[in-house]
């Protein structure tokens, strides 16, 4: 197994606005006071991956994807249960979340290659390579903050694809990017997974799901719904989707 | 649950293995964590760099500013010890306007420790929500950011210190010496505050107010001997205040004092302890709480 999760729940503390009661004071002396709400974003999530699987996490918004990813790396200490990874782990999540505005494209790069202990011999290669994938030409050397949504997903995904870890976990992998860039995306995707990697991506693109995953897990309401197959979850998915919320059908951006 | 796996006998995985559970406060092995900092120090520096390079980028002047600030920082302080203050009968101020300036620049690198070292874990947030490294690389870059961006002052220091004819001693050798224990008290100061902030937000805007009463509260605009001794007593416990009546000492052409010299090391020792103890205990906490 690549990675075993069993019994796993996390949770989060939020800030809400300003704390109540005695000037916000009663936040200081509780920590489940005014100021501050735990969220539990999974609970009691169990499953476990084999290696070589293309796992493919769907789910409502805020049903627990993003949490789950942060959990399985490391960012995120479960609160109960436990997670096994075997394997060198993808480091960089989201699609640009971890990027910097005032640094540009190439630095947020040779950022995301150092910390995840690449070379820094090899590093111009690379850099290269990933500024070339994610298309940025000259805007490799503006500052992040000037990036369009599109030019940060596709850089997001050109680090993390690069970055060649065993275990590769991508997050929204085709909230950006044009038409063009995503059939590269899904080339990209096919090629990793055919060479015995382990590719857990978040996405709301069912069809891909369909296409690429060997295995597909349904979070609702940060709860396992149903893992397996990924023809049958991602029909069970949009079953539900249907019934529950008519509209909703919609997520299925294909 | 389980999912039949296809084959993946093609790829080797390396023997990794990494467990995550709750954080039990525990620290993590200390050989195994130090090893991974110096791994990755390439990052470090990276990350130093850039940061500069981003917060300069955008001024038309540019890498100079690294000059020109030292400068007119120099120039602030002689304007106000020589010329307004000197002009009232302040002799020993005009004596005394080349330690102002040497230990102003020297503070610099402590408060840019502080402040940007403090903010850190804060200030990088989409990182340490979205990437895996060792979080200490953050305050550590940022130590090293503030002893990178005084380089220059001290140059400029230097010419200044000639120029005024101020005293050299042999104490000078002792700078090299001062300036490694700065940098463990700096280090320590920056992975406390730094944690501090990650839990409550707060810290960070009270550092602003930290930092204004160190600013006083360390020999840097004053002489050491102007003190009483009672309120040398109540100062000793500032850990800056030791190591700065030596910097002090030295610049004015006297040799410091041993146990200045042995103060600061126990002062920086405590904070490096205290910072690090903290530190990669709620390291892996931070993700809940930013």
């Amino acid at each position: 197994m690549a990675i075993e999760v069993d019994g796993v729940s996390a949770s989060y503390h939020l800030r809400v606005g300003r704390a109540a009661g005695w000037w916000g004071l009663r936040g200081l002396v509780s920590s489940d006071g005014a100021g501050r709400r735990e969220v539990r974003a999974l609970r009691d999530v169990t499953f476990a991956v084999p290696k070589g699987t293309v796992l493919g996490v769907i789910g409502r918004n805020g049903a627990g994807k993003s949490t789950l990813l942060r959990a399985l790396s490391g960012i995120l200490a479960p609160d109960e249960g436990r997670i096994i990874v075997r394997g060198r782990i993808s480091p960089l999540l989201s699609v640009g979340l971890g990027m910097q505005g005032d640094l540009t494209g190439r630095e947020n790069v040779r950022l995301g290659a150092l910390a995840f202990g690449h070379d820094p011999l090899e590093l111009p290669g690379l850099e290269a390579s990933i500024i070339e994938f994610a298309q940025l030409g000259e805007y490799a050397d503006f500052q992040f903050r000037t990036y369009s949504a599109g030019m940060r997903s596709r850089l997001g995904f050109a680090v993390a694809a690069h970055l060649d870890p065993e275990i590769l976990l991508i997050d929204e992998a085709l909230t950006g990017g044009d038409t063009k860039f995503k059939a590269k995306v899904e080339e990209k995707m096919f090629q990793l997974c055919t060479d015995g990697r382990t590719i857990v991506v978040v996405t709301h693109g069912l069809s891909l799901v369909r296409e690429i995953a060997t295995a597909a897990l349904w979070l609702h309401q940060g709860q396992v719904r149903e893992y397996g197959d990924p023809d049958e979850v991602v029909s069970a998915y949009m079953r539900y989707c249907r019934i529950e919320e008519a509209e909703l059908a919609a997520v299925d951006d294909d | 649950m389980i999912v039949q796996g296809p084959d993946a006998s093609q790829r080797p995985y390396s023997d990794v293995v990494q467990v995550f559970e709750r954080n039990t406060l525990a620290l993590p092995p200390l050989r195994a964590y130090l090893a991974e900092l110096l791994d990755r120090r390439a990052f470090l520096v990276e990350l130093a760099r850039a940061e500069v390079r981003g917060q300069r980028s955008s001024t038309f002047l540019g890498e100079l500013w690294s000059l020109i600030d030292p400068m007119f920082q120099a120039l602030v302080y002689y304007l106000l010890f020589v010329v307004i203050r000197g002009g009232s009968g302040g002799g020993r101020a005009t004596e005394f306007i080349t330690a102002i300036i040497g230990s102003v620049f020297l503070f610099n690198y402590t408060r840019i420790s502080i402040s940007e070292g403090g903010r850190s874990i804060l200030r990088h947030r989409g990182l340490v929500l979205n990437a895996i490294f060792p979080r200490a690389l953050l305050p550590m870059a940022e130590v090293y950011k503030g002893f990178r961006s005084t380089l220059p002052a001290f140059a400029i220091y230097l010419v200044i210190h000639l120029a005024m004819r101020a005293p050299v001693t042999q104490a000078v050798f002792l700078i090299p010496l001062l300036l490694v224990i700065q940098t463990v008290m700096n280090l320590g100061l920056a992975l406390l505050l730094s944690t501090a902030t990650a839990y409550f937000n707060d810290v960070a805007n009270l550092l602003t107010y930290i930092l204004r009463l160190l600013t006083v509260a360390t020999p840097v605009m004053y002489p050491v001997s102007l003190l009483t001794p009672a309120l040398r007593g109540v100062l000793a416990w500032n850990p800056l205040f030791a190591l700065f009546a030596a910097y002090q000492a030295i610049i004015t052409g006297e040799a410091p004092a041993f146990g200045l010299i042995l103060q600061s090391m126990v002062w920086a020792t405590v904070t490096l302890v205290v910072g690090v103890w903290l530190f990669l205990r709620h390291e892996r906490s931070f993700g809940i709480h930013i």
